[in-house]
């Protein structure tokens, strides 16, 4: 019942049934107490005041410009970008993306992103965004950036924060940001993400932006890819490939629920050419890309559990039952949750075993308590170390992360935060590169 | 209609008001009994979100963005219901878990049963997506916009809390796998 195209429906029947006859009758005392209740004038609200456009469009009113202003800026920025494009042409990636010394620990908690040495200790501040919530974040593959969405209730900024100086910059985004992490190019020039034009109905797309903040936001294909796509479908988890060659994303019908067995895994050309479908039944999240780039693999969830599908030969392995799966920092290992947090060797897999390495041995099951930490839980993705030895997981419930070796030795360490809800507790851990 | 009654309650018409609760005040509860799973508790939620759109209706600017802003209201004070016994709920909750034997894992019995202990596992915040999303029947947009959130904020958000959903079931359904083996959970 957990992968299968019945949930949504039998949850849906099952919320319904729960739900009927649960609370007694109670109007006539509600509406004694509304009776009672004096009105606020309607002056005591600003938002009354002001125009109905600037308040929808949540202080994002642009001033009027002259068009001549607009056209010259764009032809402007066509031609940075042709020459960025081809300057990039000639520019080769850097190392694939590989074991590397643990830095830091950055973590949302809530409104702030805040920071631990590998150890657990020294716990820091880095950025706050006031009363707004931060979600999307994710390290630059040099590990000397972050980015995040920094989201006021209707509208999102991108931001990317240089580690070293504490300034963050905004980088042009749409309106809408998904809430997966950001991706970063591998040679960290360029943040690819999903995101919406805004609004209800709002068309979900692929976008690419230079991570530097300069140049506009992209869309690679434009509304060709859309077409291509089909209509009514939204776009999760796009990630460019570790040669920087390809876009990797899933595509599902737009407000389908989390088990809908109907998305497909979609690639194409930065540009947004040769787009083409290379797998269906997939679920969320989007495909990941293996690490190593001398092998072209896809890490994702279908109808059956995780899965890695091989693009040179077309075939695909089934890693397990389960979800939430990521590839260890060099491909050699895969994290997935299957009765809690599981980790298994890819070679073990693709060649049909499957012998999981409980990484939290005291957490079997689901959000039960560790043995030996008291209240302690772990319910969330299972991500990795830059070092490949350790993995963490977020606290839900106590609004911690824990932090345990990938081979099931030892006691979690506990990294606790104060004001995450465990709705978004996004975690990414710094790499040391020379 | 509903927008006449909005606006004439706006305008201080309680018994316009009272035509709008008693059209929602159904599924009020209903939602609010999934998100906080206790009578008191979801009576409490209802009133106080009732009261609070009462007393500020006339600082709603838009009249036909009232069903939203009530269902904003109402998880609102559902999560702060739940803040209120935040700490001894948990500790029933995550305390409370009840293994399927295993005659009942492939009946709807068992199916109900499992979501039952799924749905409990969630935190409030968590039950909210799902209710707005599941039970109310509101797309993402709606459900976004009752929430006070982006898009893409509220799609994570019913992606974590089905996946956490997902989680329960899938530690369910493999308890009682291992009972029917021989091996504990």
């Amino acid at each position: 019942m957990t992968t299968d195209d019945r949930f949504g429906p039998t949850l849906s029947r099952w919320l319904s049934e729960e739900a009927e006859h649960r609370v007694p009758s109670h109007l006539a005392e509600v509406l004694v107490h509304t009776a009672a209740t004096r009105q606020r004038p309607w002056w005591s609200s600003l938002e009354r005041l002001l125009p109905m456009t600037t308040t929808t469009l949540g202080g994002r009113v642009a001033a009027p410009r002259p068009m001549l202003i607009f056209a010259l800026a764009a032809l402007l920025l066509v031609a940075v970008a042709g020459i960025a494009i081809l300057v990039g042409a000639r520019e080769s990636t850097p190392a694939p993306f590989g074991l590397a010394p643990n830095g830091r620990i950055y973590v949302t908690d809530a409104t702030t992103i805040r920071s631990f040495a590998a150890d657990g200790s020294d716990r820091r501040d880095v950025f706050d965004a006031g009363a707004s919530e931060i979600y999307g974040l994710s390290v630059s593959p040099d590990g000397t950036h972050l980015a995040f969405a920094v989201g006021p209730d209707g509208a999102t900024t991108l931001k990317v924060l240089d580690i070293a100086t504490g300034i963050a910059t905004t980088v042009p985004g749409p309106p809408d940001l998904a809430g997966e992490p950001i991706s970063w190019s591998p040679d960290g020039k360029t943040l690819v993400f999903a995101g919406g034009s805004g609004g209800p109905g709002g068309t979900w797309r692929v976008y690419t932006a230079s991570a530097d903040g300069s140049g506009a936001l992209a869309t690679p294909g434009g509304e060709a890819r859309n077409a291509a796509i089909g209509p009514d479908r939204d776009v999760w988890q796009p990630q460019m490939s570790p040669d920087g060659h390809w876009i990797s994303f899933l595509s599902r019908p737009a407000g389908s629920d989390e088990a809908d067995p109907n998305g497909t895994i979609w690639l194409m050309r930065p540009d947004g050419s040769d787009l083409h479908e290379v797998a269906g039944y997939a679920q969320t999240p989007g495909p990941m890309w293996a690490p190593d780039r001398s092998v072209q693999r896809l890490l994702y969830i279908s109808s059956a559990g995780p899965t890695v599908l091989d693009l040179a030969t077309g075939t695909s392995a089934f890693v397990g039952r389960g979800f939430w799966a990521r590839w260890s920092p060099d491909g050699s290992q895969i994290a997935y949750w299957h009765d809690g947090p599981a980790v298994v060797r890819t070679a073990d897999a693709l060649s049909g075993r499957s012998d999981e390495i409980r990484p939290f041995p005291g957490f079997t099951g689901y959000c039960q308590d560790h043995p030996d930490l008291t209240g302690k839980t772990v319910c969330s993705p299972i991500a990795w170390s830059p070092d490949g030895t350790l993995v963490y997981g977020a606290d839900i419930v106590e609004h911690s992360l824990l932090v345990a070796r990938a081979d099931g030795s030892g006691t979690p360490v506990v990294l606790p935060l104060d004001n995450a809800t465990g709705l978004n507790i996004n975690v990414a851990w710094q790499p040391l590169r020379p | 209609m509903e927008r006449e009654l909005v606006e004439r309650a706006r305008r201080g018409d309680h018994d316009a008001f009272a035509s709008l609760a008693g059209a929602a005040i159904s599924r009020l509860d209903g939602a609010a009994w999934l998100i906080l799973r206790d009578t008191e508790q979801a009576k409490d939620a209802v009133q106080n979100c009732l009261v609070r759109a009462w007393r500020d209706l006339p600082t709603l600017r838009d009249p036909d963005r009232f069903d939203a802003w009530l269902h904003r209201l109402l998880v609102n004070a559902c999560i702060d219901e739940a803040r209120r016994t935040r700490r001894h709920r948990l500790d029933v909750e995550l305390t409370a878990i009840d293994i399927p034997t295993p005659d009942r894992v492939s009946s709807s019995v068992a199916d109900r049963d499992q979501l039952e202990r799924g749905f409990l596992r969630l935190n409030p915040e968590l039950r909210a997506v799902i209710v707005l999303h599941h039970y109310l029947d509101l797309p993402l947009p709606a459900v976004a916009d009752s929430l006070g959130i982006p898009l893409g904020t509220a799609k994570s958000r019913l992606h974590r809390a089905l996946g956490q959903l997902r989680a329960a079931l899938d530690a369910d359904a493999r308890g009682a796998i291992e009972l029917v083996e021989g091996r504990t959970a």
